[in-house]
């Protein structure tokens, strides 16, 4: 079930979700989402195409670091004042200002998605990844990628993507601290 | 919660974010970017999941770089 933005705020009251900052205004609610907004923080991947030379990354190859990946060949930077240009075709991680957690005895989780007006000029949020599983903290990290041909403006604390809650069924395994492993379900 | 003793912490590459390498049981390393909540003394934080003789079933707070939640990890390199 999806939690409406009565539920969601009587949620963060009883502190099932705690976000911080928390939302400062009530038009960030919708009818069943929350939104989110874009940090100053980017990390932007360099070219990494040289004619003649082939570069493939393979996550499953022992020993590999995303960490290491992501310091080699993406820079970070910080979005100013004026703001930072997505071109199209461009892929750029990004992060939320506010941070979640759903402890994971809340029986919530939640899927990231992006917000229409964005969408409409071409600009993903995520890369397929969209769920905020139950016990996640921290910022959400964000996947920018411009689909289309214009050239978007990105602004530090802009309304950049929604969260949808949802009740789970259940608390997962490690909300009870391995007490019931081996157990079948019932 | 447990500790996972043989985790090391490295920055982020955010500042509510730390990197946290983990030795499995196996010895091999997984990788996961967490936030600085679910780090203490410098040690990860994770979920214990269950037990077998020598060994704690733990899921980490996200995905590793490698795709994996659960690891297994010698009981030794936990502290409750």
């Amino acid at each position: 079930m999806v939690l409406t933005d009565r539920e969601i705020q009587v949620a963060i009251q009883n502190q099932q979700i705690l976000i911080d900052p928390p939302p400062s205004d009530i038009a960030a609610y919708s009818s069943t989402s929350l939104d989110l907004t874009l940090s100053k923080f980017l990390r932007v991947w360099k070219p990494t195409t040289v004619a003649g030379v082939d570069q493939i990354v393979c996550p499953a190859t022992p020993g590999y670091s995303y960490n290491d990946f992501v310091k080699a060949y993406a820079e970070p930077r910080e979005i100013g004042a004026e703001g930072y240009v997505l071109e199209p075709k461009s892929f750029v991680l990004g992060w939320t200002v506010e941070t979640i957690e759903l402890p994971p005895t809340s029986r919530l989780a939640a899927r990231v998605e992006g917000k229409s007006s964005l969408a409409r000029l071409g600009i993903g949020i995520h890369v397929t990844a969209p769920t905020i599983h139950a016990g996640f903290k921290g910022p959400i990290q964000l996947e920018f990628c411009n689909h289309g041909l214009l050239r978007v403006k990105l602004l530090t604390g802009m309304p950049i993507c929604q969260l949808i809650f949802e009740q789970t069924l259940g608390t997962p395994e490690k909300g009870y601290k391995g007490q019931f492993f081996g157990q079948e379900a019932h | 919660m447990i500790l996972v003793l043989s985790s090391n912490v490295s920055e982020g590459l955010v500042p509510a974010e730390r990197i946290a390498r983990v030795q499995d049981a196996d010895g091999r390393f997984e990788e996961v970017s967490v936030s600085i909540k679910d780090i203490k003394d410098d040690k990860l934080i994770a979920s214990e999941i269950g037990r077998v003789p020598g060994k704690v079933l733990v899921e980490l707070p996200r995905e590793s770089a490698s795709g994996r939640w659960r690891v297994w990890v010698k009981d030794t390199e936990v502290a409750v």
